[in-house]
């Protein structure tokens, strides 16, 4: 093939000569900044629940659903800064990225004592490890949770306050110093769940698509907290065979599907038109799916809608009402409960 | 002549098969059964419109880039025409949210955008009046590389789900089956004008692969034809972008498969590249839909660099080295 006189022979040692050259650049930048890190002495990391030098604790939360448990502990005072795109953090905190890619200088800035996150099957990134030892603070990580019960874990211990919530991490409660308020949100979380999952236990189960991307559908699949609380509102999560958490669909395995009821789960959105008019339902125009065709789409906006938090019942509370509209005096009776 | 005609039949009947298998995959191997089973076949006829268009686009883009730019190397997505296209798109959904009202589906940005990352390439590779073969590749990785960035911080700083809500998806190629018609039917009319346009032009590019001198003295209005050729390839490229955003290899292997199989007369080279596109983007079509893992459905464009990739260093291997003798 005739490239004008160049060949893939001259382009290689091109690009290896500057790669070198950068790699070089690269090396000498980390043990330059390998070199200032170990001649500074920021102290180590305090244990788990320590305190300020005076006593006060202050908090960074990367994961907005601990920040909404936090809140709903009244314990928002204690937050110093939340990751990006927290909707449920009060207005003005300053924002230090999140848990992959943090804003070193806005965390040092904040001075905190503990900073709290939820990590996925890779645990607690590196990096954050090495910045709590160089900034000296403490680093609670709760797995992400995939059920209700691990919801409710992260909030308050499950035996007696003190006794752990069986993760190896004490539980937000302990962490905030307030055991006893986080385990009173806990029951009372547990109790009004129960409650509602009475409320429409009669009802025949219905087929839900809980749709939590538009373009392509993406829905919430099997193993997570919103299909556990689906089927406890008395729903049966269509999207249950798919082999991830977050399964993607086409228009044939929609029809396949054939839905009765589609959650639309997005925060904050605005409300929802016609399929044929809203650009969000446009994959769903024209299909011939059970949900479409009665106009069983439903949006549910609550701005802390896809948490895995303390927010479950309100959650909860807007499917049931969504897929057993039925039953919308029962629903709210159990809601109502204390 | 016979020749060419035999292999045009075979890579038509090699087309007609593509379809025919994407027609019978989806959720199970053969024909759809049941009550809804004509709501399924138009859904896969969709795909196969789509596939078909995206696929010709590509291709017939990419011989027409190689011409212009005489480098068998350009193609659509290597000279940033893609991304470039990809970024207009998402320009123009910016500027939708700014207006607060929809804005189409995104033709007219994506026309702009590959033609503005094409000037950017053409006019950054040429030095006297010639252009730089190996500068021009480099210019348009580098370009490739921009747009991706600029797109990726236009949805970065568009809240948590960003402009385009699954970003990394589209970027690898997946076939928009929600396109309202009349995008569809406008997609298919520029596709077909834009290979009628090369079509005619083909002579001309024939003769516009010699040197300059000889092409102007055959009679080859060279500035025309490159501002045509510009406008076409740009044109084509959009509307594949418009219909499964950036798609990578198609437009750089087919040219070269066709080139193989019919020789560099670019009359028949466009009719066949076209069919080739068409044909590998079905194939992949095919193996995204099929291969079905419980995690939905794969981008197309994971298929046509499994499917192309291979393709292309199997024909590329026999010219490397020459070079070296």
């Amino acid at each position: 093939m005739d490239v004008g006189g160049w060949g893939f022979q001259d382009i290689v040692p091109m690009f290896h000569a500057r790669f070198r050259s950068w790699l070089m650049r690269v090396r000498l930048g980390v043990a330059l900044v390998t070199c200032w890190a170990a001649g500074c002495d920021r102290g180590s990391a305090p244990e788990v629940g320590a305190a300020g030098a005076n006593g006060s604790i202050r908090v960074v939360s990367l994961a907005p659903a601990l920040t909404q448990m936090i809140v709903d502990l009244g314990k928002q005072d204690v937050l110093v800064g939340t990751a990006r795109e927290d909707l449920a953090a009060p207005k003005g905190l300053p924002v230090v990225g999140d848990y992959l890619n943090i804003d070193t200088e806005a965390l040092a800035v904040l001075q905190p004592t503990h900073v709290v996150m939820m990590v996925g099957k890779d645990g607690v990134p590196p990096h954050l490890v090495r910045l709590a030892d160089l900034y000296g603070f403490a680093l609670v990580a709760y797995p992400s949770p995939l059920s209700i019960e691990a919801v409710c874990g992260i909030l308050s211990d499950k035996g007696a306050p003190g006794e752990g919530n069986g993760e190896g991490t004490p539980s937000l409660g302990r962490v905030l110093g307030v055991p006893g308020e986080a385990r009173t949100l806990r029951e009372g979380i547990e109790r009004r769940l129960a409650a509602l999952s009475e409320a429409v236990a009669g009802a025949p189960k219905r087929s839900v698509l809980m749709v939590i991307g538009t373009h392509p559908i993406v829905a919430s699949g099997p193993g997570t907290v919103h299909d556990q609380l689906l089927n406890l509102m008395g729903g049966r999560n269509a999207a249950s065979e798919a082999a991830v958490g977050a399964p993607s669909y086409d228009q044939e395995r929609l029809i396949r599907l054939d839905p009765e009821v589609i959650l639309l789960l997005s925060p904050g959105a605005p409300p929802l038109e016609a399929v044929g008019v809203d650009p969000r339902l446009s994959d769903l125009r024209g299909l011939p799916i059970r949900a479409v065709v009665q106009e069983r789409i439903v949006l549910i906006d609550d701005p802390l809608v896809l948490l895995p938090s303390s927010s479950l019942v309100r959650v909860g509370v807007a499917m049931a009402n969504a897929i057993h509209p039925e039953l919308a005096d029962r629903i709210d009776r159990a809601a109502a409960l204390p | 002549m016979r020749r060419t005609i035999v292999i045009l039949a075979l890579l038509l009947l090699v087309l007609l098969s593509a379809a025919v298998l994407r027609l019978m995959v989806g959720q199970g191997w053969g024909w759809p059964q049941g009550d809804k089973a004509a709501a399924v076949i138009r859904v896969r006829l969709t795909r196969v419109q789509l596939a078909v268009l995206v696929g010709a686009s590509l291709a017939s883009s990419g011989v027409a880039l190689q011409a212009l730019l005489r480098n068998h190397l350009a193609s659509p997505f290597v000279l940033g025409l893609s991304s470039g296209a990809a970024l207009g798109v998402m320009g123009q959904q910016l500027i939708g949210v700014y207006l607060s009202r929809p804005v189409g589906e995104g033709y007219i940005g994506a026309l702009m955008g590959a033609l503005g990352s094409m000037a950017i390439v053409y006019g950054a590779s040429r030095r006297q009046k010639t252009i730089d073969p190996l500068g021009l590749l480099l210019i348009g990785v580098v370009m490739d590389t921009i747009n991706g960035a600029l797109i990726m911080l236009v949805n970065y700083g568009w809240g948590s789900t960003g402009l385009k809500e699954d970003i990394a998806r589209w970027m690898m190629g997946y076939l928009n089956e929600s396109i309202l018609g009349a995008a569809l039917g406008a997609v298919a009319v520029a596709t077909c004008v834009g290979i009628a346009v090369l079509l005619v032009l083909g002579r001309a590019m024939d003769v516009a692969t010699f040197s300059e001198a000889e092409a102007q003295s055959l009679g080859v209005n060279l500035p025309r034809l490159r501002a045509l050729l510009f406008v076409t390839a740009g044109a084509l490229a959009a509307g594949a972008v418009v219909l499964a955003g950036p798609v990578a290899f198609v437009g750089l292997i087919c040219p070269h498969v066709a080139r193989l199989l019919l020789g560099p007369s670019h009359r028949v080279l466009v009719l066949g590249s076209a069919m080739a596109g068409a044909a590998l983007m079905l194939l992949a079509d095919s193996a995204s839909t099929g291969l079905d893992w419980g995690q939905g459905q794969l981008p197309v464009g994971i298929f046509t660099a499994i499917i192309g990739g291979p393709v292309f260093v199997w024909m590329l291997r026999p010219q490397l080295g020459r070079s070296l003798e």
